[in-house]
């Protein structure tokens, strides 16, 4: 008996194809050190109309306006006192000895 | 459209009459500057340091440099294509990181040391893992539209970075995705600084405005106006409470962050150059600020006077920074040099 070549060509279809397969790589298939970013909805400043920028800026304001302030002699104050506090130990305005400065310059001979 | 805009006229009156509001608010609590604290404080005299070293490797300018938390350590960035982690005690280069973009304008060195962070024109801020046998890519932060101009890592997990799209944002490294986006500067963000406790941290950009974030929430706290042009370097005093920034309109100003106003400004008519970086000595009482006319000159934060000054680069001084222990200044020049100072 004599197999159609239809017969033929079903039987030995190519069966790598793919085609039909759901390609899409998941997200878990990466490790998870290495997935890839998903983008978060980004406020870009160029899509702002100058209507929310300006209606960003009133916003921003109403929520400084209710700050408590503090009197600037008592902060100056206190930053003046913290300075003072700490100026002994800063290198820089005291300066360092030589043997323990660690930026010295090595090198040189010592004569016996 | 003609209803669009006196809806932005009638918004923009509200803003002047706030801005008022704010104002007048602030000059109730103005009772007195730095220089009024300071006036019985003694003088520093003429700080006069010595430069230590010469680290020389990159061969082209230099954009910016961090100092490792064991004060060490130095990584600094060129527009040569690399990143260099320096032992600044001998002098000798550890670690070359070669960049996919040589583009660079920003550069951080993780708390731990294991890991630095740059990005730049590329738009992307690039992680990378140098206690690797050979540096290894970790992570490339991509989403901000705009250039990286500043980063600094909270830890290995988490990173702050500042970009020319007006916008901060703070990601998480274990997913590489944007945790939170700081939207309020109206200008290309130029620097950023974290506070001690890391709950917040302080932002400059090119609408001459520095802002005070907080990281969990994304809300904008507190807004400092006062320079008239672009805020390229901010800094935290140590004890938290007051901020230094350096701007291109040749200012330094220090504002208190409680009276919520500028509380000394560091200005000197020969200085007509603007200032590109800024540092303070451990106590806070020297301000180490680079300039574009070559040189980085030292300032006592109490008096506003000019104290000193680091010469010796042959171009504008891009970056400088004062490393944990204080124990002396690094400053890194478009001559493609870094010096130490102390």
């Amino acid at each position: 008996m004599q197999l159609s070549m239809d017969l033929l060509m079903k039987c030995f279809a190519n069966s790598t194809d793919t085609a039909h397969l759901d390609t899409r790589v998941l997200h878990s298939d990466y490790p998870a050190w290495n997935r890839p970013a998903t983008e978060m909805p980004v406020i870009n400043i160029d899509d702002l109309t100058d209507k929310d920028k300006a209606l960003m800026e009133v916003n921003q304001l109403k929520t400084e306006i209710k700050l408590e302030r503090w009197k600037t002699s008592i902060c100056c104050e206190e930053i003046r006192d913290y300075i003072q506090a700490q100026v002994d130990e800063d290198t820089l305005v005291k300066g360092i000895a030589e043997d323990k400065n660690p930026f010295k310059e090595k090198g040189g001979c010592i004569i016996c | 459209m003609a209803a669009e805009k006196a809806e932005i006229e009638k918004l923009k009156k509200e803003c002047d009459g706030l801005r008022k509001q704010i104002e007048t608010a602030r000059k109730a609590v103005n009772d007195g500057d730095m220089k009024g604290a300071s006036s019985g404080v003694e003088s520093v005299g003429r700080v006069q340091l010595k430069k230590r070293k010469d680290l020389k490797g990159h061969l082209a300018k230099i954009y910016a440099m961090h100092w490792a938390a064991d004060s060490r350590q130095m990584v600094s960035a060129s527009q040569d294509g690399k990143l260099l982690i320096w032992d600044t005690h001998t002098g000798n280069k550890l670690v070359a990181v070669p960049l996919k973009s040589a583009w660079v304008m920003s550069v951080a060195f993780a708390p731990s040391g294991n890991l630095v962070a740059s990005g730049g024109l590329d738009n992307m801020c690039t992680v990378y893992n140098v206690k690797a046998a050979s540096p290894k890519t970790l992570r490339e932060l991509d989403a901000h539209t705009g250039y990286l101009s500043c980063s600094r890592f909270l830890s290995d997990s988490e990173i702050l970075t500042a970009s020319g799209d007006t916008t901060c944002c703070l990601w998480d490294l274990e997913t590489g995705k944007q945790k939170v986006i700081f939207t309020n500067h109206i200008g290309d963000c130029m620097s950023l600084a974290l506070s001690p406790d890391q709950n917040c941290f302080i932002s400059g950009a090119c609408d001459s405005l520095a802002k005070l974030w907080d990281v969990r929430e994304g809300a904008c706290k507190q807004t400092f106006s006062g320079h008239t042009s672009d805020i390229n370097a901010i800094a935290f005093f140590p004890s938290s409470n007051a901020i230094i920034t350096g701007s291109d309109d040749t200012c330094c100003k220090m504002y208190d962050l409680r009276a919520d106003q500028e509380v000394l400004h560091y200005q000197d008519s020969g200085l007509n150059a603007g200032v590109t970086s800024l540092a303070l000595s451990s106590s806070g009482r020297l301000i180490f600020a680079g300039y574009d006319d070559f040189n980085c000159h030292i300032w006592d934060t109490l008096k506003g006077e000019r104290v000193g000054v680091l010469s010796g680069h042959d171009n504008r001084v891009s970056c400088t920074g004062v490393p944990e222990d204080g124990l002396g200044v690094c400053t890194g020049s478009w001559d493609s040099f870094l010096k130490l100072w102390n």
